[in-house]
């Protein structure tokens, strides 16, 4: 659904006379490949080049080397990016600045009326997008009383009303409370299970990344681990070595095993670590 | 320096009918030095209690006494109360503006009326402080990291030589190292400086390991002012407040409920890995 080709994308740094300092590398031949409903996390310190891989997804930077596909789709050629776009949807980090519209529903219709679809098909993408992330009953209300994980909730709807096959989320929930972090991360589960949607989750929360199919982390624009949630939450020291954090339970286990007791790598949930733990009694 | 906060109330649109009660009969005493987490959800209060320690805010009744003094009392220097309480906003690095670091945090002193030398030794110790070394102060603040931005926006703050350091939010949108990196500074100034420093937070597992007391807001009041360990005990109160324990509270529940006498008032992961290896070599031998 997704192809990355040995991306890279480098741009020019200059100084307050426009003069070239350097050239910065933010990605450094990315290749991923992406099926249909695969939930795909994509993990990394701030400046890895995850957001900027992700920007690369659906057009809004293009590749100075390699190659972005989706559904076939080389994101390079202009007459394509807008199909590309319907494909390939985006909700951004600052739910604030992706809201227009006086009302909720107002805002949700924004991007179906804009490629012309006909009014009474936009009330019925609008209406299914907001029962789909549980907002519907705030569908007249205005967006400015709404809380930060209501409101990306609401962006999400509008990019659902898009139709797309894939919807990428870059850091979603870095600015919301820990409530508001847990509707959209359900949300996004219940898409992927329920509607199979193709997802893509660029953040540096592990504990969001539990129920991923497959984990990429970042490092200085290239992937420098992969594999599924497990596979990558074992190598604890190597992400720490990448500023990352394990969750606690990851971490406890670590700690376990460091003083001799017969606990697997790759623990990532209660349940299973205290099922070891009570093996050892 | 002390802060008492007594029966304080703060109503937005008062009298009309959006009237919505922020704070609700709020009473608090923050000694000197020490280092406390406010949590709670969205709207539950704590940005705008923070906002009135400052005076930014003016309460609709009840009075904040600093050291004694009550700075809402007519005639007292706001600009004296800025100095001594500084207040770091979310995203601190939405303030950066100057041409180079620098000049950033010169500004604070320079507005509170040093002489440009007095601001210039003030801004180089704050940036010492934060860890900016003398090749990024010069830098255009654009051009920093995200973590260096941050902590440069709050050297700006620290210029100023507070005695008392709010921030609201201080590791949002920062990276795990990041975090570590802004809480590790905080606590040093705790230590060392004897700042007293309120932390308004989300996030329970980052609070449960730097505070010595969390403050928990909910609906404009305060449910909960203890030390870590006694407030995450409550932790089923917590979620229906919209917070969590961190993680290693429920997994010593969950231990403890299928039947392993561990303790549960524990809070970090090294001591929970400690408290489990005990009770594990007691069964043993």
């Amino acid at each position: 659904m997704i192809k990355s080709d040995k991306v890279t994308f480098e741009y020019i740094r200059r100084d307050e006379e426009g003069n070239v300092e350097g050239i910065v590398r933010a990605l450094d031949e990315v290749s991923l490949d992406i099926k249909q409903g695969d939930f795909i996390a994509i993990l990394g310190h701030n400046a890895s080049g995850k957001s900027t891989f992700a920007k690369h997804i659906n057009g809004i930077l293009h590749p100075t080397q390699g190659s972005i596909f989706v559904d076939g789709k080389d994101t390079k050629d202009e007459s394509l990016i807008w199909e590309i776009r319907e494909t390939a949807g985006m909700v951004f980090q600052n739910p604030d600045n992706q809201i227009i519209g006086q009302t909720v529903e107002e805002d949700v219709g924004f991007g179906p009326e804009n490629i012309g679809i006909e009014t009474s098909q936009i009330w019925e993408r609008v209406n299914e997008s907001l029962k789909a992330v549980k907002m519907y009953d705030y569908r007249k209300q205005s967006p400015n009383r709404l809380s930060g994980g209501q409101k990306q909730r609401v962006s999400i709807a509008g990019v659902l009303a898009m139709h797309p096959k894939c919807i990428i989320l870059d850091e979603p929930t870095a600015m919301l409370d820990p409530m508001g972090r847990r509707d959209v991360i359900r949300v996004i589960r219940a898409l992927n299970d329920v509607e199979k949607m193709t997802i893509i989750l660029i953040t540096h929360f592990m504990d969001e990344v539990v129920f991923a199919d497959k984990v990429f982390v970042m490092d200085q624009g290239k992937i420098a681990l992969s594999g599924t949630p497990k596979e990558v939450f074992s190598q604890v020291e190597r992400l720490q070595e990448l500023r990352l954090d394990v969750p606690q339970v990851t971490l406890l286990a670590m700690q376990l095993r460091d003083r001799g007791y017969n606990i697997p790598k790759g623990i990532i949930t209660i349940q299973e670590l205290a099922g070891h733990i009570q093996k050892m009694v | 320096m002390k802060i008492i906060i007594d029966h304080l109330n703060h109503h937005y649109e008062a009298g009309t009918a959006m009237e919505v009660k922020a704070l609700d009969n709020v009473e608090l005493v923050i000694e000197k030095a020490q280092m406390i987490g406010l949590i709670g959800h969205t709207g539950s209060g704590k940005s705008t209690l923070v906002q009135h320690l400052n005076g930014l805010l003016k309460p609709s009744s009840g009075t904040v006494y600093i050291d004694g003094e009550d700075i809402f009392e007519k005639g007292y220097s706001l600009k004296k109360l800025r100095s001594r309480v500084g207040l770091v906003f979310q995203y601190p690095e939405h303030q950066l503006f100057d041409e180079t670091v620098f000049k950033d945090v010169c500004f604070g002193p320079l507005n509170l009326g040093l002489s440009q030398k007095e601001a210039e030794l003030s801004a180089y110790e704050a940036l010492r402080m934060v860890g900016l070394g003398d090749d990024s102060i010069l830098q255009s603040p654009f051009d920093l990291s995200g973590g260096q931005k941050r902590r440069a926006a709050i050297a700006g703050v620290l210029a100023m030589k507070p005695e008392i350091l709010i921030l609201d939010e201080p590791t949002a949108g920062l990276d795990p190292r990041g975090c570590r990196e802004i809480l590790d500074l905080l606590k040093k100034l705790q230590k060392e400086k004897e700042i007293t420093v309120i932390i308004v937070s989300h996030s329970m597992e980052e609070v449960a390991e730097y505070v010595d007391r969390i403050v928990v807001m909910n609906q404009g009041k305060i449910v909960f002012d203890d030390i870590p360990k006694s407030v995450f005990r409550h932790h089923e109160e917590l979620e229906e407040m919209g917070l969590r324990a961190p993680e290693v509270v429920y997994l010593l529940e969950y231990l403890r409920n299928a039947g392993l006498p561990v303790r549960v008032d524990l809070t970090t992961v090294k001591e929970a890995s400690d408290e489990i290896v005990k009770v594990l070599e007691e069964k043993r031998g």
